[in-house]
């Protein structure tokens, strides 16, 4: 129980760290300090918030998310997430694979589109070939090497009493349009909607079951929580390391100093390694999710431990949509597309959230572990703050992009 | 299982604004109740108005409902038309139908 | 006497299983056969994207339709089930036939055939063996 519970930890602080939340911390770092810390926190309390919420009403109705949206809305209203995140999840997917190939091209020097085909080829091996306890718990275990940015911070020894004061919002003393489209890039980097389809058809694949509730709980606080302080150490390190030197993080290759300076040579081995890793493992979560999503949706019979041929439309669309991403990201930069698709996040999570919170009101899911009134009150908060990235997301992103 | 010519599906009647003989708006038809009857199903109601919407998604469940004394209502199978499935209409008075609340 | 069962909010859009738990699709529709003097008859359930995606905009299922039928049109059509063999509905809808008597496996067994034909698509033992 101890193995099941660490593994769920390890796993959820891989699905937390991935290129937008490198990407998008290196940046805030480099250019505001510590004062977007803040921007991770709340992201963190809201993504904590709906996992557990998607990891109950997994372990209680034996249903995910994608599916009480439909059956409780209807295809009418459920075609509208699907569209939309399938979109930018394919985006992102490509924003991952991106990022392994650039991964490999800091460890080579070779252009990083070299790679593209062969990471994204390593993807869909490792889907096609593997069962979901393979793809989860190997690569949340490799990706452990993340954690080397918190040791790093440690190592620079930042004023600590900055960082804690940057937990509390703060205005921007410049370049506002700038700013706030980090912070929601931010918020939309940890708050991705695929993480909760995703959290929830584990938690299924993984047949978790109403006396899997607390583990529900302690996965979606600690492992989120780790996985958000690996996030906080890349900003503090990018606020030490890169914002004092006047650089600016256009490329992958000025934020592998977030690493070299506290371990030297090492540092670009591990950056290397984080980066690689971590994007490999979204990839994979990534591309399960729209298998999932298109599955779940239309009722398929779907589960990453069956062969492809015993859930063949399964596989197919998680084949095709590796396929897609890869033709995406070698036309696309890397960099650009991550920043574009963590503010698309944000503009897209209200549609999945909103109906969450219907669904975890309905004692036919949940029979008695419905939402509480303070629960209730956070998620509608969430909704709010999520609507407030919906709306400004796109503007922001013109101006301050 | 051959199709027959006048069958109809549910999905289309869904949503369909149900009028009286003279063309007044009722409102529209948001949930099919079923009985069994021997062997077979059948359509004994139809509730029509937004607070059968509200019933449908369980967002009663979260305290919501229609504001206003014209909640919607249920009609028996009897009191609605479906000679024509796209304008289903009344064989009624509005008043005859029962209220939803 | 036992309360109305509600279409909408009990059946439509529900997975359905079969007698063997099998997923056999979402109920993408339900099919109704008026009757003069008579209350309308329930027929079928539907399973089939071509009447999901119609629901969502009417011109999609005409071109989803062609779709399947230019990709198989051996296999192309809907899956309908009698309302009669609905056993249980509430979240799921369950039924009391072996889905394999239908054509609700088609897809997946005429894609599955493609799918082996690429190395580890049929796999040996259990999965990520």
């Amino acid at each position: 129980m101890i193995l099941q519970l660490a593994l769920g930890i390890v796993t959820a602080i891989g699905g937390f760290i991935d290129v937008g939340a490198i990407a998008t911390t290196a940046l805030a770092g480099a250019l505001f300090g510590y004062q977007l810390v803040w921007a991770v926190l709340v992201g963190t309390l809201c993504v904590i918030l709906l996992t557990e919420m998607c990891g109950r009403l997994a372990a209680v109705s034996h249903h995910t998310l994608a599916d009480a949206v439909r059956e409780r809305l209807g295809i009418r209203y459920f075609a509208v997430p699907l569209f939309l995140e399938v979109v930018v999840d394919t985006m992102v997917l490509a924003a991952e694979i991106g990022g392994v190939a650039i991964a490999l091209h800091l460890a080579t020097g070779i252009d990083y589109r070299v790679f593209v085909i062969p990471a994204a080829l390593a993807l869909w091996s490792v889907l096609w070939f593997g069962n979901f306890s393979v793809v989860e718990n190997g690569v949340a275990f490799l990706g452990l090497v993340a954690v080397s940015f918190v040791f790093g911070m440690w190592e620079m020894r930042p004023e600590w009493g900055d960082v804690a004061r940057a937990a509390i919002p703060s205005l921007p003393s410049r370049d506002a349009a700038q700013y706030w489209f980090l912070a929601i890039s931010i918020v939309g980097s940890v708050l991705q909607p695929f993480l909760l389809n995703f959290y929830a058809s584990g938690a299924v694949e993984e047949k978790w079951k109403i006396k899997d509730l607390w583990m529900n709980r302690t996965v979606a606080v600690f492992g989120m929580s780790f996985g958000s302080l690996i996030a906080v150490g890349i900003l503090v390190l990018a606020a030490v390391v890169i914002g004092p030197r006047g650089m600016h993080v256009d490329s992958f290759e000025q934020a592998v100093f977030t690493l070299v300076a506290p371990f030297g040579e090492w540092g670009l081995s591990l950056f290397v390694a984080s980066l690689a890793v971590a994007c490999f493992g979204a990839g994979a979560d990534l591309s399960l999710n729209l298998a999932y999503l298109v599955s779940q949706g239309f009722g398929w019979n779907w589960s990453e431990n069956l062969k492809p041929h015993e859930d063949a439309r399964f596989a197919l669309v998680y084949s095709f949509a590796i396929l897609l991403a890869a033709a995406v990201v070698m036309f696309a930069d890397p960099l650009k597309l991550t920043m574009v698709t963590m503010a698309l996040n944000g503009a897209v999570a209200p549609f999945i959230v909103f109906p969450l919170l219907i669904v975890m009101n309905d004692k036919a899911y949940l029979r008695d572990q419905t939402n509480g009134l303070l629960t209730n009150v956070l998620t509608s908060v969430v909704i709010l703050i999520a609507f407030v990235i919906a709306i400004v997301a796109i503007p922001l992103e013109v101006l301050g992009g | 299982m051959a199709k027959r010519a006048n069958e109809i599906r549910l999905e289309d009647l869904l949503g369909r604004r149900v009028r009286t003989a003279d063309g007044r708006n009722v409102g529209r038809i948001e949930e099919f109740r079923a009985r069994r009857e021997g062997d077979y199903w059948v359509v004994t109601e139809f509730d029509i108005g937004p607070n059968a919407l509200l019933g449908r998604l369980a967002a009663r469940h979260l305290g919501i409902t229609w504001p206003g004394r014209n909640r919607g209502y249920r009609a028996s199978w009897e009191q609605i038309n479906l000679d024509d499935p796209r304008r289903p209409t009344l064989n009624c008075p509005v008043d005859q139908l029962k209220q939803l609340r | 006497m036992v309360d109305p069962l509600p279409l909408v909010r009990d059946v439509l859009d529900k997975q359905i299983y079969d007698v063997n738990d099998a997923k056999v699709g979402k109920v993408d529709g339900i099919v109704l056969l008026p009757r003069k003097g008579r209350p309308p008859r329930v027929l079928a359930i539907e399973s089939d994207i071509p009447c999901a995606l119609g629901r969502v905009w009417r011109p999609l299922r005409r071109c989803a339709e062609r779709l399947q039928e230019w990709i198989a049109p051996e296999i192309a059509g809907p899956t309908t089930i009698g309302f009669e063999h609905v056993v249980k509905s509430g979240i799921d809808v369950q039924v009391g036939i072996d889905a394999k008597r239908t054509n609700a496996f088609v897809w997946d067994a005429w894609l599955g055939h493609i799918v082996a034909l690429i190395p580890g698509g049929k796999g040996r033992g259990e999965k990520g063996e």
